[in-house]
């Protein structure tokens, strides 16, 4: 080893060269947009590779005692109580079957709750940024949506309790050999957790679904895929979570079958879908008028106005696409400002529909704005994440109309009411629902409406939701 | 958690600072695709204490150290195995580094890691040896050791690739 005092100056000038030329790989670096870096904050939590590791970095952090001693470090937060019960009574069947007639893809929260013996229903909601999961070595096919479920919103870090990823494939044939990479993942899984399989021997679980455990500071957590025609699911329920105890072995495995079972009802191509009487239609393209920025999104992304029509939506009345939206304004939802929306990037069209032969008419919108950046997927998770941010926030326009929201039955769809009283008096309903479309970087927002003294849409909230759900099937086929 | 004032002051230091971090924590590592997550998560938890780490004399000096930490946790675990975690954006996102640079990265491991750390805060980081010192909680003459030495250890090994490959 050469003594420290031996270093000459073309040793210096070695040196600072060569680390210098390292610069010219980082220099390739596709760096974050800044937006993903804020919304990573703001969504951060502890299940992560990084979140594993920065537990390791705060012990280093808390040892030190001078200079940058308590460097990111999570600020301690209050930790709401438990919310779960110490033990989860099995969900009856006509439960799950009730809950499975709700259209999506992957579990609710409802489900969630039930399956897992939760106290209340989590929030299942849109991953603002993709962080990628626990022994997880791959991504098979095309990742679909990532949602993260927590007990409450508003403390997501704290009541972090698991997390649904759902890819997509061209076969069924692939999916199975998607489901099957997740599993060799997980079980070749060693750090920072080794998961154990469990199987139908251990508990009950059915064919397609795959379940393992792991443990993490004494707690176990579970970690699940499941395949079922084009579709695979991933789940995790988490360890060591403050906002409850661990699930137990049996509600983990419920939780996966449900998983596959939603799967096999609403996740693509496959044999028969118990429990849903109709086939969700096929998206039809026709040439719309698109009004919004230049150049404009092609109406082929965008519900064809012939399919809004519907008993409850149109009153059997055909539909039609008008040039009914404000030129310049990407507006179309209650509590949306220009500024919000200037703020937001990405390209947008807006297609108005009409029912009827009057020119007015207008019964609802839809609105695609199309993020073409690299980081397409993760620009539209975190626009569905401050959507919904500011849907639920509710406002008061300058007139005094007071605008509150309530969440529907799927993640990304609400009910917004507005108590009118600047121009008229009344009651102004909106339904409004925000979903990511297969076309990547896509998100479509689609509204109608309906007012207390029975103009537009005049049916129940629960009819008024499954329009809106069957108008954003249609629209994620774009 | 911030105004919109607060958004663009940070955009700005993230604009102007990130690329830096990022070479920093690759030559502290050696492994590109971590240092660029690692950098991410830092900048994404400075922006979670925003109202604080703005008010530091210098706010990068945090970020590195947190991007730093963090990185080094990663490193110490790392295995194939966990390097997998990181699949997006890492490995896809970026080139091969070329022979010359595999030569620095496979010269920069035969330094332990306080060493290595010591140099690139001096050389990439542009640091002096108190403010290196302040950062690392190390008494000054500790770094001055590190760094003579580091820096000789250094030129041989590199030296010893420039031979090994010619």
């Amino acid at each position: 080893m050469p003594d420290i005092e031996t270093w000459t100056p073309e040793d210096d000038a070695l040196v600072r060269k060569a680390l210098d030329s390292l610069r010219a790989d980082s220099d390739t670096v596709e760096l974050a947009d800044p937006r993903l870096v804020r919304a990573r904050g703001e969504g951060r939590r502890r299940r992560t590779l990084l979140s594993w590791t920065a537990g390791a970095a705060a012990a280093a952090i808390v040892a030190a005692t001078v200079g940058y001693a308590a460097m990111g470090r999570d600020e301690a937060t209050p930790v709401p109580p438990a919310t779960r019960t110490a033990t989860a009574p099995a969900p009856t069947t006509t439960q799950l079957d009730d809950l499975l007639k709700t259209r999506s893809v992957l579990p609710l929260g409802e489900e969630w709750q039930r399956t897992l013996g939760l106290r209340a229903a989590p929030v299942v909601q849109a991953q603002p940024a993709y962080e990628g999961n626990l022994c997880q070595t791959l991504e098979p096919g095309t990742r679909a949506e990532t949602q993260r479920v927590v007990a409450d919103p508003a403390q997501p870090d704290e009541t972090f309790l698991g997390v649904q990823t759902r890819y997509t494939f061209a076969t069924e044939a692939m999916a199975k050999a998607g489901a099957e990479t997740l599993g060799d993942g997980i079980a070749s899984c060693a750090a920072p957790v080794s998961p154990r399989e469990r199987t139908s021997a251990d508990v009950a679980i059915a064919e397609g679904a795959r379940l393992w455990s792991y443990t993490k500071d004494g707690q176990t957590g579970w970690l699940g895929v499941a395949q079922a025609g084009t579709s695979v699911a991933w789940l995790e329920v988490a360890a060591g979570t403050p906002a409850g105890q661990a699930a137990a072995e049996p509600d983990a495995a419920r939780l996966v079958t449900r998983a596959l079972e939603r799967l096999r009802a609403y996740g693509g191509p496959s044999g028969p879908k118990p429990g849903i009487t109709t086939p969700p239609p096929r998206a039809l393209d026709e040439n719309m008028p698109v009004v919004g920025v230049e150049p404009l999104i092609p109406s082929s992304l965008f519900v064809a106005a012939s399919q809004w029509a519907s008993p409850a939506l149109s009153r059997g009345q055909k539909t039609y696409a008008g040039p009914g939206a404000q030129e310049g304004s990407a507006s179309i939802v209650e509590c949306e400002t220009e500024e919000f929306q200037a703020g937001v990037g990405g390209r947008y069209g807006i297609v108005s529909i009409r029912a009827g032969s009057g020119d007015a008419n207008y019964i609802g919108k839809q609105r695609v704005r199309l993020f073409e950046d690299v980081q397409g997927y993760e620009l539209v998770q975190a626009d569905l994440a401050r959507l919904d941010d500011l849907i639920m926030k509710g406002c008061t326009s300058p007139g005094g109309n007071r605008t509150t929201a309530k969440p529907g039955p799927v993640q990304g769809t609400y009910l917004l009411t507005t108590a009118v009283v600047d121009e008229a008096t009344g009651t102004l309903y909106q339904w409004v629902g925000v979903t990511g479309m297969q076309t990547e970087g896509a998100i479509s927002t689609i509204v109608f409406h309906g007012t207390s003294d029975g103009q537009g849409f005049t049916g129940t909230d629960q009819e008024g939701f499954a329009e809106l759900l069957r108008l954003m099937d249609l629209a994620r086929q774009k | 958690m911030a105004g919109q004032g607060s958004d663009a002051e940070f955009d700005a230091f993230y604009r102007g600072t990130a690329r830096r971090v990022v070479h920093l924590v690759y030559a502290s590592t050696g492994d590109l695709g971590l240092a660029q997550d690692c950098t991410q998560e830092a900048y994404a938890r400075a922006w979670q204490q925003w109202s604080t780490v703005r008010t530091h004399d210098d706010p990068l000096a945090w970020v590195r150290t947190v991007a730093r930490r963090l990185a080094i946790s990663a490193w110490r675990k790392s295995s194939g195995q966990e390097r997998a975690y990181r699949r997006h954006g890492a490995t896809a996102d970026t080139g091969p580094p070329s022979e010359d640079r595999v030569a620095v990265v496979a010269a920069l491991r035969t330094l332990s890691e306080p060493v290595r750390e010591a140099l690139t805060l001096h050389y990439i980081g542009d640091l002096s040896i108190d403010q290196i010192a302040h950062e690392t909680n190390t008494p000054a003459g500790t770094v001055k050791a590190r760094l003579h030495r580091g820096r000789a250890q250094l030129a041989a090994a590199l030296r010893h690739e420039e031979h090994h490959h010619a």
